[in-house]
């Protein structure tokens, strides 16, 4: 059983944040509310997406386990508009989830879930720098960077956190000490290079006024880990290096 | 070549349909790569779309997802689906039909076996790839251009130096004279690895270099590792693996 209302911005972005990755994915819905972990097909990036019961207006479910494809169900909730609620159902009977809108009404059809890749396992990293900021710091850094290359490095150093690239001609570097963000811990220096592709598709999930909590190694995965709508979902994204050239 | 676990393989002879469908189920849902050899036609369709009549083939689903069908002939798989793609096996009117979808671009490939000579089911133990080993070659080229980074004083006598267990990395001379083993990894090592050097300095104790030193030089040293190292009387040195281009894409897993 499923049968939920949620505001339409808050299922847009959280669907936006998952389509970062992938076009189909499981999704978990029982009392606690609705869950998402998905990996991309070539195993670089992976989302974990949390919205609580009490983000929705309403909320039931017993232990469900929905195969979704994303692409359409975002067409379909961009028929909303602002402000719109949104009311899902899963029919017992069908197996399709009855999704309304302000008098629209769309019976979508899942998928199967045991045909969907299966949920990842998220690696337990140690990683030693952790920084605060806001997204749209992040999403600056990763704007220019791509204006000059195809991947950039996330890093920690002297107390300052720093975003760079470089390209054939141009560099571009930002550079946060320690009273520009809202906080910085790093145990040592680190430094990782990620793929611009992944991270400007990220970038598009991530809201400016959001605060990211970046974890970033050597040569390690970073995490970023943010919140939507003021708390509505927490999404967490897991991103593969690039490994480094001496 | 070492090794210090062995993986597990199942192997069912002549299975009829339906033990050969929970077989190979089972052989996937334990993440473990599978093998089916039988008569069988393959339809794809993705980015182009492809018929295969019947024939007799292998057809191998690796752990990453990856699928390949191979025919008699040619290095190459005849058809095959890229890592990260899902499989599913069921049995349909007297038919096992093993199903592979991948989403971007979106890619089917089913393949219908009408008759299953063999199907084998195994979980390989194996960390190592050619990148890999390139990179503990480079290691071993760092220190023979610079034998200093293993310590003060250190010199080089040869590499790839012969053992009663297999090839030693670098063996050389400390500043004193004595002898020294080290065995180069290009990943954080525990106590399997302290070991396998352990057996190498054991070697050469018998070897009459009564006073031979171990050392075990890796970006990384798990707790057992350490305590390892400490009963066995070894050491271990912290050395970052070199890398050299060209950059390469790393996946979730290798974390």
């Amino acid at each position: 059983m499923f049968q939920a209302k949620i505001n339409a911005g808050l299922l847009q972005s959280s669907i936006d944040a998952v389509g970062v990755f992938v076009d189909e994915c499981k999704v978990r819905v029982d009392s606690e509310g609705l869950s998402v972990k998905a990996v991309d097909p070539a195993n670089v990036g992976m989302v974990e997406l949390d919205v609580p019961a009490d983000s929705f207006d309403s909320f039931e479910a017993d232990d469900e386990l929905l195969g979704l494809n994303l692409t359409k169900f975002d067409d379909i909730i961009g028929m909303a508009k602002a402000g719109d609620v949104v009311a899902l159902e899963l029919d017992p009977e069908t197996g399709k989830l009855k999704i309304q809108i302000d008098g629209l009404r769309y019976t979508l059809s899942l998928i199967d879930p045991e045909s969907i890749h299966q949920e990842p396992n998220v690696p337990d990293l140690d990683l030693p720098g952790e920084v605060v900021l806001a997204g749209a710091e992040i999403n600056r850094g990763i704007k220019a960077s791509g204006m000059v290359s195809d991947h950039m490095a996330f890093g920690v150093e002297d107390k300052s956190f720093y975003m760079s690239a470089e390209g054939d001609q141009d560099d571009v570097r930002v550079d946060l000490t320690e009273d520009e963000v809202i906080s910085l811990t790093a145990e040592e220096d680190a430094r990782s290079l990620f793929s611009l592709d992944y991270l400007e598709s990220m970038s598009k999930a991530i809201p400016s006024d959001a605060q990211v909590t970046l974890y970033v190694g050597s040569d390690f995965p970073v995490r970023m880990e943010f919140e939507l709508q003021g708390g509505d979902a927490d999404v967490s994204y897991l991103l593969a290096p690039r490994i480094e050239n001496e | 070549m070492e090794m210090d676990r062995r993986g597990k393989t199942e192997v069912l002879e002549d299975p009829g349909l339906e033990d050969a469908a929970e077989f190979l189920r089972t052989g996937l849902s334990g993440h473990g790569l599978v093998v089916v050899v039988g008569a069988c036609e393959v339809e794809y369709s993705g980015r182009a779309s492809s018929y295969l009549g019947g024939g007799e083939r292998v057809l191998m689903v690796k752990p990453d997802g990856s699928l390949l069908v191979h025919q008699n002939r040619s290095s190459d798989p005849v058809n095959w689906q890229p890592p990260g793609s899902s499989t599913e096996v069921k049995l349909e009117d007297d038919v096992l039909v093993v199903e592979s979808r991948s989403n971007a671009p979106p890619e089917v490939l089913t393949a219908w076996f009408t008759d299953v000579h063999a199907a084998t089911a195994c979980r390989l133990v194996d960390g190592v790839d050619l990148e890999i080993r390139q990179k503990e070659r480079d290691m071993q080229e760092r220190i023979e251009r610079d034998p200093s980074v293993v310590e003060e004083g250190f010199r080089v006598v040869e590499t790839e130096r012969e053992s009663s267990y297999g090839r030693i990395d670098v063996f050389g001379r400390d500043s004193e004279g004595r002898p020294v083993i080290v065995e180069l990894k290009r990943k954080q090592v525990g106590a399997e690895t302290v070991d396998q050097l352990g057996r190498y300095v054991e070697d050469y104790r018998g070897r009459g270099y009564d006073d031979v030193r171990g050392i075990l030089a890796a970006p990384g040293l798990s707790d057992g590792g350490q305590a390892r190292i400490e009963d066995r009387d070894l050491e271990y040195l912290e050395l970052e693996p070199v890398d050299r281009s060209p950059e390469r894409e790393t996946t979730l897993d290798e974390f």
